[in-house]
């Protein structure tokens, strides 16, 4: 029982990190977008493309998965960001179709929908990392090294512009502050934090697929913040926490299981209009609450 | 094909026990604690109707088992969702906490991802669920019940070119795994036999309209069309081909012989030729007839989909190769498979080769007035 | 010749998404609400008419307007019990967008229950297929564009020529003086989601008219196909995005003469986004949406 429950917190970890990335993005910068699985996507296949071709391992594959996930950030948020928030939202929402279109057609590369196996699993010091626990311990740290990295920004002076733009951007601007780089330098990092979690996803469960990274895996993404609470980091962590154990937990019932999938997305529709009219700011209590 | 029921009584349950405790073999292996086979299959959301068709499948032969005496079985199931991720997790769930001895999964991605975790816990996979050539040899512990789709297609491809008589056809495929293998199979067999493709057209998954893909097909005039898609997209496609293209059959595969496609499709169905493992619910042979006569008390309907007889099968073979073996899974349990070779299935037999895959009878057949009508069975 | 067929049918598609972009325009234009919840709309009215035409036994017109009534109620019913409630408690926009996702994924997957994860398709006897040499053109795919284009006018006549339309109309960037000439603004905006949400029947049932299926997966599709739409035509203008809808549909399925046809979509798409890079005002739009969202 213990490794299946140690493996069901690797996943809870991995999407903590994204749900946290995500959180730099909506909670601090105030940007609301619908690509993070998009981004994830490119992290996971960018490891995995670099692995199978050119051999590369986890280290090589995850650092190329950070700067993949920054770099289609920076395409997105460029264009974006000098029209409006509301173009951010189509723009976002358009470019998750459009990558998962790649990720999906390009099979020369990605492997089209058959996905790409046999992704190597990471090596430590020249041990292979197998075990569900070793995973956890790996993941865990590099996981925490990430959001230690995101939480130093977020209180820096660089954090506290963010904070500034999210309340009201007329102000940072009319101070002279450059605003529209400093969102594209927010969306950089959260994209290359959804990258890195990707390339952990990649490593784990060893094959990749489309399907992982379409606009329902975004959709889950902004849950967990919305539940952990926006605007507090570890708050979107809880909410990633509740959003993966929660289905796991389900297993155990004894229900019919043509009954169980559509329920268990009721429950989650439910849960999410339950916090929104109960407790916007989440379980952290974020800002979700006054604007 | 020798009855399951009259094999089980060879060996009574009292020397097999004695055998294992002579044997000192661990206590799983002991008669009167069942043998867990877990089925990680997708039991919500879209294809859930294969994955119930298996379980239920599976938990016939493990009832028939059970009432002529000798080892138990027990199934459990674990909903996959046919995502690699759920997969996963299921996957760690059932060897994990309910320590299954064996385990049957489907679906290519969800394979793809458990096969190397089967082999490194030394567990048997079988797959009875996914159709994709690049299943075979995909584990050195996993075998495929499940007719994998090259046979399949070969078999239409050759019999659309002899006997229909096709010299051109298009394909019209879902743009997944199954859709992108079978047409890319079917074209390939078809040239092989002297045809040509004139062109090949995907559709994304839950497609509701087809106009596009179905007027490039028209404009290259094909003799036929072959169409691939999953429950939700199969009957719609059929039936927009039938508005768009109304003069040019239709081929198509396994999928079409189910309730929901029938239902959808309506008369649209009718005159489609396709393949699919020889299953014939109406067989008078003594061994199905008795399957059909338990799925139905079960279930109240007539087991029609080849996918419950795969599930059947797999628990079958499973059953077999253990009660040679004393009741050991893992390595053993692989070896005598592969020493056995030959298993008698409610479908065909089954014959594995080295790669673990299986050669069955693919019956050619046509729907009629709504009947699904054999016209010939080939043999592998 | 192929071309010309590619052209019929983007014309026929370009109708429905003229519908869904004219419906998700009138919505966000006048309230700036982002309401992903059409998509569940959009899925509950389309299973109304498939259930008032297989079990109510109903003619389709008859199924179609009672489709209709329930989504215009659906939209009231979101703007009055969703987005107010949660406005007045203060809620952010990643609340009401998630309050508003929350609802799509119910609605979607009430309707996987109640009537299973495969779609339907309706029988509806239109006019027989014409063929104009190797160009064929369905029943459907005749009665779409013309009845779309009734259905365009009309509205446009109700926005243009009725006081209510052109009060409505004001809401977009006048909402102001639109308060201070003492105009109820909240009942407007009911009316303004009452009638943006009853055109989505209307494409659904176009859909069907022409064979295609209903599925109960395609909301979200309908929402960024009506976003995309809108953005496309220009966010202040409504009207715009009717004729954006069109042009996308056949855009779309001209891409499809010179790619794969799985690449239509994403081009399309990519093609859209790099337009209004260019000009961020789209098609027919006069200024750009306010920056904070």
């Amino acid at each position: 029982m213990t490794t299946y429950i140690v493996g069901v917190l690797v996943v809870v970890v991995i999407f903590g990190l994204l749900a946290v990335s995500l959180d730099l993005l909506i909670g601090y910068t105030g940007l609301f977008t619908i690509v993070h699985g998009a981004l994830f996507g490119m992290g996971a296949y960018t490891s995995a493309i670099l692995a199978k071709s050119l051999g590369f391992g986890f280290w090589g594959g995850s650092l190329a998965a950070m700067v993949a996930g920054g770099l289609i950030s920076l395409l997105i948020a460029i264009p974006s960001l000098r029209v409006s928030g509301h173009y951010l939202v189509l723009a976002s929402f358009g470019v998750q179709e459009v990558l998962h279109a790649l990720y999906l057609n390009l099979d020369g590369i990605t492997g089209g929908p058959a996905g790409m196996r046999g992704i190597p699993r990471p090596r430590l010091f020249g041990t292979e990392i197998t075990s569900n626990t070793s995973y956890l311990m790996l993941y865990s740290v590099l996981s925490a090294l990430v959001i230690l990295f995101i939480l130093v920004l977020v209180r820096s002076p660089f954090g506290l512009l963010l904070k500034a733009i999210r309340e009201d951007e007329l102000v940072p601007q009319a101070l002279g502050k450059p605003v529209v780089a400093l969102k594209i330098k927010a969306f950089m990092v959260s994209g290359a934090a959804a990258g890195f979690a990707g390339a952990m996803y990649a490593h784990y469960i060893t094959f990749v697929s489309p399907e992982t990274f379409d606009v329902h895996a975004s959709i889950l993404i902004l849950s967990m913040v919305l539940i952990g609470g926006m605007g507090t980091l570890w708050g979107p962590f809880l909410g990633a926490v509740v959003l993966v154990v929660l289905p796991e937990a389900l297993r155990f019932l004894p229900l019919d299981s043509a009954t169980l999938g559509p329920l268990r997305q009721v429950v989650y529709g439910m849960v999410l209009m339950v916090f929104c009219f109960v407790r916007p700011r989440g379980l952290a209590g974020g800002r979700g609450g006054i604007e | 094909m020798t009855s399951p029921i009259k094999r089980r009584g060879i060996l009574s349950t009292g020397l097999v026990s004695a055998a294992l405790l002579a044997c000192g073999l661990p206590a799983s292996a002991q008669s009167d604690k069942p043998v867990k086979i877990g089925a990680l299959l997708g039991l919500s959301g879209l294809g859930s109707q294969i994955g119930q068709w298996i379980v239920n499948g599976a938990e016939i032969a493990a009832e028939q088992l059970a009432a002529s005496g000798g080892q138990k079985f027990t199934i459990v199931a674990e909903d996959s969702q046919w995502i690699p991720q759920k997969g996963v997790e299921g996957f760690n769930k059932l060897t994990n906490v309910d320590k299954v001895d064996v385990l049957l999964s489907g679906g290519s991605s969800v394979m793809q991802a458990i096969a190397p975790m089967a082999d490194e816990r030394k567990l048997v996979l079988v797959n009875v669920g996914a159709q994709s050539p690049n299943m075979a040899g995909i584990g050195k512990f996993t075998f495929s019940a499940m007719q994998l789709s090259d046979f399949d297609t070969s078999v239409l491809a050759k019999y659309a070119y002899n006997t229909l008589k096709y010299r051109k056809i298009a394909t019209l495929y879902v743009n997944n795994d199954t859709g992108k293998f079978n047409q890319a199979a079917l074209a390939d067999f078809f040239k092989a036999a002297g045809g040509t493709v004139t062109t090949q057209e995907a559709f994304k998954s839950n497609e509701t309209n087809y106009g596009v893909q179905i007027a490039k097909i028209r404009s290259t005039s094909p003799d036929a069309i072959y169409v691939v898609g999953t429950p939700a997209e199969l009957p719609f496609a059929v039936k927009q081909v039938r508005q768009f293209a109304p003069k040019v059959p239709v081929l198509s595969y396994a999928a079409v012989e189910s309730k929901d496609f029938m239902t959808a499709a309506g008369d649209s169905a009718n005159d489609i030729v396709y393949t699919t493992t020889a299953f014939d619910p109406d067989s008078k042979d003594p061994a199905v007839m008795s399957f059909v006569k338990a799925y139905e008390a079960k279930y109240k309907e007539k087991p029609t989909s080849p996918y419950i007889g795969y599930g059947y099968d797999a628990v079958m073979i499973v059953a077999q190769a253990m009660k040679q073996n004393g009741g050991a899974s893992g390595e053993p349990l692989r070896a005598r498979i592969y020493s056995i070779r030959r298993f008698p299935g409610i479908m065909g037999e089954n014959v594995f080769r080295d790669d673990g895959t299986v050669a069955k009878d693919i019956a050619v057949r046509k729907i009629e007035g709504g009947v699904f009508k054999t016209i010939t069975v080939v043999k592998p | 010749m192929l071309f010309v067929q590619l052209l019929v049918n983007g014309i026929f598609a370009g109708s429905i998404y003229a519908l869904l972009g004219l419906s998700f325009a009138t919505i966000f234009s006048t309230t700036k609400i982002w309401h992903f919840a059409q998509g569940a709309v959009y899925t509950l009215g389309a299973y109304v008419i498939l259930a008032a035409s297989l079990y109510g036994k109903l003619p389709f017109a008859l199924a179609t307007a009672l489709g209709i009534a329930a989504a215009a109620v659906l939209g009231v019913l979101s703007i009055v019990a969703l987005y107010r409630p949660l406005q007045r408690r203060g809620a952010s926009s990643l609340v009401m967008v998630m309050a508003s996702l929350g609802a799509m994924v119910i609605a979607d997957n009430l309707v996987v229950l109640g009537f299973g994860p495969t779609g339907y398709s309706i029988d509806v006897s239109v006019p027989a297929t014409l063929s104009f040499g190797p160009v064929l053109l369905t029943g459907g795919q005749m009665v779409a564009p013309v009845a779309a284009t009734i259905v365009v006018a009309l509205y446009l006549w109700f926005l243009f020529r009725s006081v209510h339309g052109r009060r409505m109309r004001a809401l977009i960037d006048n909402e102001e003086l639109l308060l201070l000439n003492g105009v109820d603004t909240g009942r407007l905006k009911m009316l303004a989601f009452a009638i943006g949400s009853a055109l989505l029947p209307c494409a659904a049932a176009l859909s069907i008219v022409s064979g295609s299926g209903i599925s109960p997966y395609f909301g979200i599709q309908a929402v960024l196909t009506g976003a995309m739409a809108m953005f496309f035509g220009g966010v202040d203008s409504i009207e715009g995005a009717a004729v954006a809808g069109l042009a996308l549909g056949i855009i779309e399925s001209l891409a499809a003469f010179i790619l794969p046809t799985e690449w239509q979509t994403a081009v399309t798409y990519a093609l859209i986004l790099l337009f209004l890079m260019v000009k961020p005002t789209g098609l027919f739009g006069r200024s750009l949406p306010k920056t904070t969202l």
